[in-house]
């Protein structure tokens, strides 16, 4: 078992939830879950794990069967600097990625409930986020882990809409997570770039 | 005068550029036709919620929902022409 993918999968689907044009939607979401009867509430976040966690360890899973046979410490260290980069850049320009909505593919998606439209959205500023665990996953070349990679990504992701679905958000709670959108892109950028140093000193 | 609010979240880049085009299209209209306001959607939770607001930016006129995502500067302008006529 990849224990360093799981790992990466965790924090950086975690992370995802705090990015900022994600947050004020989960917590919007999350804030209309909380008004359901618990009936409707869970079959809601059912359905975001769920079409989220299907997404994601399909993209992982596709990543792992296409394979990456080597990915040169140089390389790996390279692209964990410039994705540091545009997430510091974005704090000063705005970078028109659109958000992939891959419920779009669907037919009828327009009757799609909230919670499959969102799950089945990787937001702008997630995806080098997930380009990073994709690329791990190309390099284990084992589809059933990067699966679960997938699982896990999605699960932690999820986790804070889970915990704001079933918790009345105080106005504490709601400026934490303000203080944690505004800083986020800081501490992504802080993560990369010590993971790319961590490369520099053990290796890939 | 039409009263304009832009939901937006903080560090959001997406909900910056919103504010700026419409602020340039405030300048372009002429000021004292449209007054607009940012809702920081975290502080005023309730409040999107109410509107219906599900993602940011939305933007709002007159206190209803008329963009749901960032629209186009022409889409906005139209819009917003439309309500003055």
């Amino acid at each position: 078992m990849n224990t360093t993918l799981l790992a990466s999968a965790a924090v950086l689907g975690f992370l995802s939830f705090f990015e900022p044009c994600t947050i004020a939607t989960h917590t919007l979401f999350a804030v209309r879950t909380n008004q359901e009867n618990p009936g409707t509430r869970w079959r809601s976040l059912f359905q975001l794990i769920l079409s989220r966690a299907l997404l994601l360890s399909l993209i992982f899973g596709i990543a792992a069967l296409i394979g990456l046979e080597i990915l040169s410490a140089k390389l790996a260290m390279l692209i964990l600097i410039v994705t540091g980069f545009i997430y510091l850049l974005t704090r000063k320009i705005y970078l028109p990625v659109p958000h992939l909505e891959f419920f779009r593919l669907l037919p009828k998606h327009e009757h799609l409930a909230q919670a499959y439209k969102l799950g089945l959205t990787l937001p702008a500023c997630t995806l080098p986020l997930v380009m990073i665990i994709g690329m791990q996953c190309a390099l284990t070349q084992r589809p059933v882990e990067a699966m679960l990679a997938g699982w896990v990504f999605a699960l932690m992701f999820t986790l804070p809409t889970l915990w704001d679905s079933t918790h009345k958000l105080t106005a504490l709670h709601l400026t934490f997570l303000g203080h944690a959108a505004r800083l986020s892109p800081y501490i992504t950028t802080l993560l990369l770039w010590s993971s790319a140093l961590f490369i520099l000193k053990a290796g890939i | 005068m039409v009263k304009v609010e832009v939901f937006s979240s903080p560090g959001c880049g997406k909900c910056a550029h919103a504010k700026n085009i419409l602020e340039g299209i405030v300048k372009e209209m002429g000021h004292g036709k449209i007054s607009w306001r940012e809702v920081n959607i975290l502080d005023e939770m309730d409040y999107a919620v109410e509107l219906g607001v599900m993602a940011s930016p939305a933007i709002a006129i007159n206190g209803e929902l008329i963009f749901a995502e960032l629209p186009s500067p022409a889409k906005l302008r139209t819009e917003l022409a439309k309500r003055l006529a």
